[in-house]
């Protein structure tokens, strides 16, 4: 299992912006914090796949990593509500480079 | 920052998607839809990113809330498998058809709403977090529910607007030309119209080809449904809330009708219910779409009804769902096979001609000028055009003539004299005129090419306005001018003084008006107003001559005196005396005779006074004959008496004399600067005619040149 990297909820909290400004810094931490949950949310899926063949002994080990992930995801919810509280009513009009097809 | 934001967050997903692809795993249900969520997602934020505005919090929140059910589920689903020891179950759902995952969404749905109470118990108590940070940082309920609702009609918005311009760049595959337009208007259960469907001949085959129920019609159901052998492109088919909209959008601009906009459409309208269309009640709508389509069968375009069709949004695969033709036919569907007459409309309506602004916004198309067989001749309209303008300037210069005519009507009515004056220059210019023509007469039998011609000149412009015309006039009165100087040089001072007694102003006219004349000869005939008063210089010279009168006078005075004294001083040299008193006299008389003329010029009762003098002068020209005749140095003191008296006589005279001449002078000050504003007036005058001259030349010369 790979350790979910602990971001500083400080760091974040002073990365606030003023009105319709958007800080690089927050969305990079936004971006790590999805990816953090990408990772976990993999990992999971992989133990999910292979539980059938785990050995007891595993599975508790299964389960404390189970017990990690749910606190790494609750301070990745605590940090992702700080960021999108510093976003509340943030419209930004953005004409450069916004075409994204499927 | 943002697109490189939106850009790394969509390939992110893409990533955790594609990697639980690529795991190569049995993946359960859950898990799959897992991977439906994921793309689900993407789809949401490239649409919010797409936004013109972009939401922040919108997109932020979206991804979180997304993922973290994700997580949540997934961690749920691994707590269970460990608690059990048994993996999730494994449905018999496939993940091959894209379009499964809307229904798998909602299944997936309902099994997160079972759960969610047992995972969010599981996870508060799981998690010891303190609950003043938790308060703080999570969102409240009621943000939650409007930053969804904000999520949703964004969303909804950029799907109609996906849709619409979609429609708009509808991929028309067919070669099959539209041989005529259908018409199919739908109602609602209020019995307002709110759909309107126009699709063609082509169609209808293709239709038939088809072959779909008629119980497949419904509104919402053609949205995620597949068209494997229609002719359009595949985004034509995700009919079609903008078109609906569009639609409600050109009622509503219409006809004002506010309740027929916010009505929404009822999926479950039938067939069935489009039967009674020719009763509907709002016959307004239907108008406005059957003239449209009458229109277009008139045009024979099919390209023009082609852009109709798309622009209005009216052209969807609806249609080829819809059944065969022959059906819609039978349930009541307006047809117009090719041309009005054919269809089931009625013939009250009459064309969409009377709205072409409303066709053309309708049909989104460019405005094509008129074919060349109705353009407007340029040659033509420029020569209105020149027409008018010279008219415009015609009777720019008859009113600038009609104010200086009204404008010399009151200087001439401020005073009869100058009325008179007036008259009788203007009898002295027809005079004039008929001397010249006989001038003419004459030139004309001696040269055959007269200085006067009064023809048109060789472009055909009369001679009273040609400049040359002008010159060889103003020349006839120079030359009429000096004849009548020199009649009066020829003429001797008696009848002159009779003249004078006779006729007092005709004695000083002639020379007046040579003065003017060659003063202002250009002028004076053009504007059958010459001048009855000498210029700068005539006035300067009158000013010398009285100048030299007035010395003159003052001489006399110191002679007269001087004999006097001499008579009473020296009685025997009476007759010598005489003599130089008879000289003295004669001079007076011609001077007297010589500034009488140019003194009389300056007031009309001066001639009386000048005669006064005379007079005088005569009576004392007789007594002195009459004593030189006596010749008697006795009779001298006889005559002494009635000497004194005409000297006395003389003296009152010229008193007399100058004080006229003093009015005269005061006269002649007061006409100068009368005439000093006269004449700038005329000179403007002349100006403003001249540049009209200029111009109606020059515009004629245009005209010819147009009309070669």
């Amino acid at each position: 299992m790979k350790p979910t990297e602990q971001i500083d909820k400080s760091s974040v909290l002073s990365a606030r912006p003023k009105q319709s400004e958007i800080k690089i810094e927050s969305l990079n931490a936004f971006l790590r914090l999805l990816k953090e949950r990408g990772e976990n949310l993999l990992l999971v899926v992989d133990k999910c796949s292979k539980i059938s063949h785990q050995q007891t002994t595993q599975l508790e080990n299964i389960q404390e990593l189970v017990q990690k992930l749910k606190e790494a995801e609750s301070h990745r919810k605590i940090l992702e509500n700080q960021i999108i509280k510093e976003y509340t009513d943030c419209r930004i009009i953005d004409d450069d480079n916004r075409v994204y097809v499927t | 920052m943002l697109s490189k934001f939106g850009s790394k967050l969509i390939h992110f997903l893409f990533l955790v998607r594609e990697k639980l692809r690529n795991l190569n795993l049995n993946l359960t249900p859950s898990q799959k839809e897992l991977v439906a969520r994921n793309l689900e997602l993407e789809d949401k934020i490239i649409t919010l990113m797409n936004n013109p505005i972009i939401d922040v919090e919108l997109v932020l929140h979206c991804v979180t809330k997304r993922m973290r059910e994700t997580f949540e589920i997934e961690m749920r689903h691994l707590e269970r498998s460990v608690d059990a020891k048994i993996p999730a179950v494994s449905g018999s759902l496939e993940f091959n058809d894209p379009n499964d995952r809307f229904q798998r969404l909602e299944l997936f749905q309902t099994e997160q709403l079972k759960n969610k109470c047992q995972s969010s118990d599981n996870l508060q108590n799981s998690i010891k977090i303190s609950p003043g940070i938790q308060e703080e940082n999570s969102l409240s309920p009621e943000r939650k529910d409007s930053l969804e609702k904000r999520a949703d009609k964004v969303i909804v918005f950029r799907e109609n607007k996906i849709e619409a311009e979609a429609h708009k760049q509808l991929h028309w595959k067919s070669t099959k030309p539209l041989t005529g337009p259908f018409l199919r208007l739908k109602k609602n259960k209020n019995g307002n119209i709110n759909h309107v469907n126009l699709y063609s001949d082509s169609h209808q085959l293709m239709v038939e080809s088809t072959k779909i129920s008629h119980e497949s019609f419904v509104a919402k159901s053609f949205t995620n449904q597949k068209s494997s052998e229609s002719e359009y492109h595949p985004q034509s088919h995700r009919t079609s809330a903008g078109a609906i909209d569009q639609i409600l959008a050109f009622n509503s601009m219409n006809h004002n009708d506010e309740t027929l906009q916010n009505e929404q459409i009822d999926p479950n309208n039938s067939f069935e219910e489009c039967q009674e269309i020719n009763a509907a009640k709002t016959k307004k709508e239907k108008k406005e779409f059957i003239s449209v389509s009458e229109y277009l069968a008139q045009s024979k375009s099919p390209q023009r009804t082609k852009k109709f069709y798309i622009a209005t949004g009216l052209i969807t695969n609806q249609v080829s769902r819809r059944g065969s033709s022959e059906h819609l036919i039978s349930s009541g569907v307006v047809t117009l096979n090719n041309s009005v007459e054919s269809a089931e409309i009625p013939q009250t309506i009459k064309g969409a001609a009377s709205h072409p602004a409303k066709l053309y916004w309708l049909l989104k198309v460019e405005y094509k000028p008129l074919p060349p067989a109705n353009r407007p001749d340029l040659k033509k309209a420029a020569k209105e055009k020149i027409v008018s303008e010279l008219l415009a300037m015609n009777s720019d210069i008859n009113r600038s003539r009609a104010s200086y005519a009204a404008n010399f009507k009151r200087f001439l009515e401020k005073s009869t004299e100058r009325a008179l004056e007036y008259q009788q220059i203007r009898r002295q210019q027809e005079l004039a005129k008929q001397s010249t023509v006989e001038k003419k007469k004459i030139s004309e039998n001696t040269d055959e090419k007269g200085p006067l011609d009064s023809k048109l000149s060789p472009r055909g412009i009369p001679h009273f306005i040609s400049r040359s015309s002008k010159v060889s006039r103003g020349n006839s009165q120079e030359n009429l001018a000096s004849n009548a100087l020199d009649s009066i040089e020829e003429d001797s001072p008696s009848k002159n003084k009779k003249q004078a007694e006779a006729s007092p102003l005709r004695a000083y006219r002639l020379p007046f008006i040579y003065n003017s004349l060659r003063g202002s000869k250009n002028r004076a005939f053009s504007y059958e107003s010459s001048k009855t008063l000498p210029r700068n210089q005539d006035y300067d010279s009158a000013n010398n001559s009285v100048s030299l009168i007035a010395e003159r006078k003052e001489k006399e005075k110191d002679r007269v005196q001087k004999k006097n004294e001499r008579a009473i001083v020296l009685p025997k040299l009476n007759v010598v005396h005489d003599a130089n008193q008879e000289l003295n006299f004669r001079r007076m008389q011609e001077n007297l005779d010589s500034n009488k003329n140019k003194a009389s010029t300056k007031n009309g009762s001066l001639p009386g006074a000048a005669i006064n003098l005379h007079r005088s002068l005569l009576f004392l020209k007789s007594k002195s004959t009459t004593g030189k005749k006596v010749g008697n140095v006795s009779n001298h003191s006889q005559n002494s008496q009635p000497l004194s008296k005409s000297i006395k006589n003389v003296q009152t005279a010229n008193d007399i004399a100058s004080s006229l001449l003093e009015k005269a002078m005061q006269d002649f000050d007061n006409n100068k600067k009368i005439l000093k504003n006269q004449f700038s007036i005329f000179d403007a005058y002349d100006n403003k005619i001249k540049r009209a001259l200029i111009g109606i030349e020059d515009n004629s010369h245009l005209l010819s040149k147009l009309t070669n």
